[in-house]
């Protein structure tokens, strides 16, 4: 029945377009809370259409990428819906998977853990996935598996069910120049390696990277790769800083509105940072790719940000009003009432920025970050973005004062709508015993910051959802489902001060 | 053994001998890589591992110096204690060209002597 030789997928919580909102995604990284566990998938991560192969509508974009590769290449190859493997049972040879999170090591599931006991939904997906009669079948057949994505490091933690489920090569980093090799070794039957991390030598150029063949997640399409911050932690900043043409991101939006999708999400580590010199934003490029983009999905798609930085953000508007030029002429409209993104605060402490990301709030001077910081979310909240920011507690340099300076912050941010996920640094081997890490590194200052967040969050959600979210009358159950989570959260919201302190009291 | 296309071009091949002290030999090897590298621009290696440990189960020696690599490639294959295989793969390894060295546990004798006979410059740990 099936024709696939080569098969990539992965688990429902990647499989899925999460009711075309991209944030309600990030609940696949916790368990279920106040709500029963099917209800809560569903919210998460709603089965997606397929055609009868069994390929999705949508699948994760950076699977799309390694797909586009393996058919210019001339394999059989295709993504599967996770349900409709069995129908390719009899043609696979090779199956690939792709993850932002295997084993729930990644942040914010890692957090969701350590604070409820509980094992992330992501985690439980995939491990279910893995275990489940299709893919033991292929593995009998002598199915060769490669696993790869962001999430491919947690492999290395993972070795009793690296050697269980007989995974043959583990590969990390950008594949494109090298995919084709491995699976053709994979197909002939060679010896493969265990593991391979692509370094940044070996990253594709512009034209290595590929158009997209099927519709990706939301209509998530990359404007760039690489980051020309310098971060010394950072692999993504040793790669080659690279813009995609506007020609390929054209391309790639067409690909996605064929398949019905409305919208585009821009990928990149710092969108305003394309066509960028150096750390400073420049108008043209960015006026262009939002023009272009505006033109293609028409007024009434949406457009959202992957990713953007909160110096890059202050900087673009102060030296050239280019954030408000770019949300009022381009993205709000009476369709569209808000940009959504990610931005990373971090810390509020001036001294630890200056350790741990002295290149983060370039242009302007580690010194200044919670200015910073504040400006940006000014901006943002006076033109309609909402981020979701992230703060990283328990750096291995971090004081208790380090701490207070970011209770500060997040008393500044208060007046500006957006959500904010505290995040635990946490060395791996620490993370094996997730209750352990919880009660050995949790100070009483990060109690406040986690319920100073929760409360912050609870807020702006509520906010959010009754304003701008889930407006669509098809979305009803789901916003309903949303709610029910927000009353459950708020009424825990008393009870997870002294639950928190009594667990470092044990 | 066909080696990969990009990744194991013009690389450097580094055979990672070690029963016990297995995180003393990565670290040793990993500094290694890096002074070849600073040396001669190569930035892909190959590690051949040697070792009583079953694959995957060796990783969880290598994992510290995996987990802090950003900066070169690193393709990983499992050799086992099967000799003759070892024997096998440094010839191909000699007659391909390639550079090659050896970071073995010092109680690995006949690992060592067997590179050395070839040719193989051993540093033990």
């Amino acid at each position: 029945m099936g024709k696939y030789e080569v098969v990539l997928t992965v688990d429902r919580s990647m499989m899925s377009n999460h009711h075309g909102k991209e944030f309600l995604g990030f609940m696949a990284t916790g368990p279920a809370m106040g709500i029963p566990e099917k209800l809560w998938q569903w919210l998460a991560a709603p089965k997606i259409k397929v055609d009868s192969e069994g390929r999705p509508v949508q699948a994760p974009y950076g699977m799309r990428k390694v797909e586009a590769v393996l058919i210019d290449a001339g394999f059989k190859a295709a993504i599967i819906d996770p349900d409709h493997l069995h129908k390719h049972l009899d043609t696979m040879k090779v199956m690939m998977v792709g993850h932002h999170d295997y084993f729930a090591y990644g942040p914010p599931s890692s957090e969701f853990w350590s604070m409820t006991g509980k094992e992330p939904l992501n985690r439980r997906l995939f491990i279910k996935f893995m275990n489940s009669p299709v893919v033991r079948k292929a593995k009998e057949k002598g199915v060769r598996f490669i696993m790869g994505g962001p999430a491919a490091w947690q492999w290395l933690w993972e070795l009793e069910l690296w050697k269980k489920w007989g995974v043959d090569t583990v590969i990390e980093g950008e594949v494109e120049r090298v995919i084709v090799d491995l699976v053709q070794k994979a197909l002939d039957g060679e010896e493969l390696p265990d593991y391979v991390y692509v370094g940044p030598g070996d990253s594709p150029s512009i034209e290595e990277i590929p158009v997209i063949k099927a519709a990706s997640v939301n209509g998530l399409v990359e404007i760039m790769r690489g980051c020309p911050r310098g971060c010394k932690f950072c692999s993504v900043t040793l790669r080659p800083l690279r813009f995609i043409p506007l020609e390929k991101i054209r391309e790639e939006i067409r690909v996605n509105k064929k398949a019905g999708i409305k919208g585009v999400i821009l990928h990149s580590e710092d969108v305003l940072l394309y066509g960028a010199d150096g750390v400073r934003p420049r108008p043209e490029p960015l006026l262009k790719l939002h023009k272009m983009v505006a033109e293609e999905v028409g007024p009434k798609g949406d457009i959202a940000w992957a990713h953007a930085s909160l110096a890059a953000i202050k900087y673009a508007e102060e030296e050239y009003g280019l954030v408000s030029k770019l949300m009022h002429e381009y993205i709000l409209n009476e369709h569209r009432n808000l940009l959504g993104l990610e931005v990373g605060i971090e810390t509020g402490s001036p001294r630890l920025a200056k350790i741990i990301m002295p290149a983060k709030s370039l242009p302007y001077k580690p010194e200044e970050w919670p200015d910073v910081v504040e400006d940006a979310f000014r901006i943002m909240h006076e033109n309609y973005m909402i981020p979701a920011a992230t703060l990283i507690l328990g750096l291995p340099e971090e004081k208790p004062e380090d701490v207070v300076k970011t209770l500060e912050l997040l008393d500044r941010l208060r007046p500006y709508r957006s959500v904010i996920v505290p995040m635990f640094f946490v060395p791996m081997g620490a993370l094996k015993k997730n209750m352990w890490f919880m009660r050995e590194h949790l100070k009483p200052e990060h109690i406040d910051v986690l319920v100073k967040c929760l409360e912050h969050s609870i807020y702006w959600a509520e906010e959010i959802i009754n304003r701008f979210y889930l407006k669509e009358p098809y979305l009803a159950p789901v916003r309903l489902g949303i709610k029910l989570f927000l009353r459950f959260a708020k009424r825990g919201l008393k009870s997870l001060k002294p639950t928190l302190e009594a667990m470092i009291r044990k | 053994m066909k080696s990969l296309r990009v990744l194991e071009e013009n690389n450097t091949c580094i055979i990672l001998g070690f029963n016990g002290k297995g995180s003393d030999v990565a670290l040793v090897a990993y500094n290694e890589l890096a002074r070849i590298s600073a040396r001669t621009r190569c930035r892909r290696f190959t590690f051949f591992i040697v070792t009583n440990k079953p694959s995957p189960y060796y990783i969880e020696d290598l994992r510290y110096v995996l987990q802090n690599n950003i900066a070169y490639t690193i393709v990983m294959r499992y050799v086992g204690l099967d000799m003759e295989k070892l024997s096998r793969l440094i010839d191909e390894i000699r007659s391909s060209g390639k550079p090659l060295i050896g970071v073995v546990e010092s109680d690995m004798e006949e690992i060592s002597r067997l590179l050395e006979e070839k040719g193989v410059q051993v540093i033990r740990v």
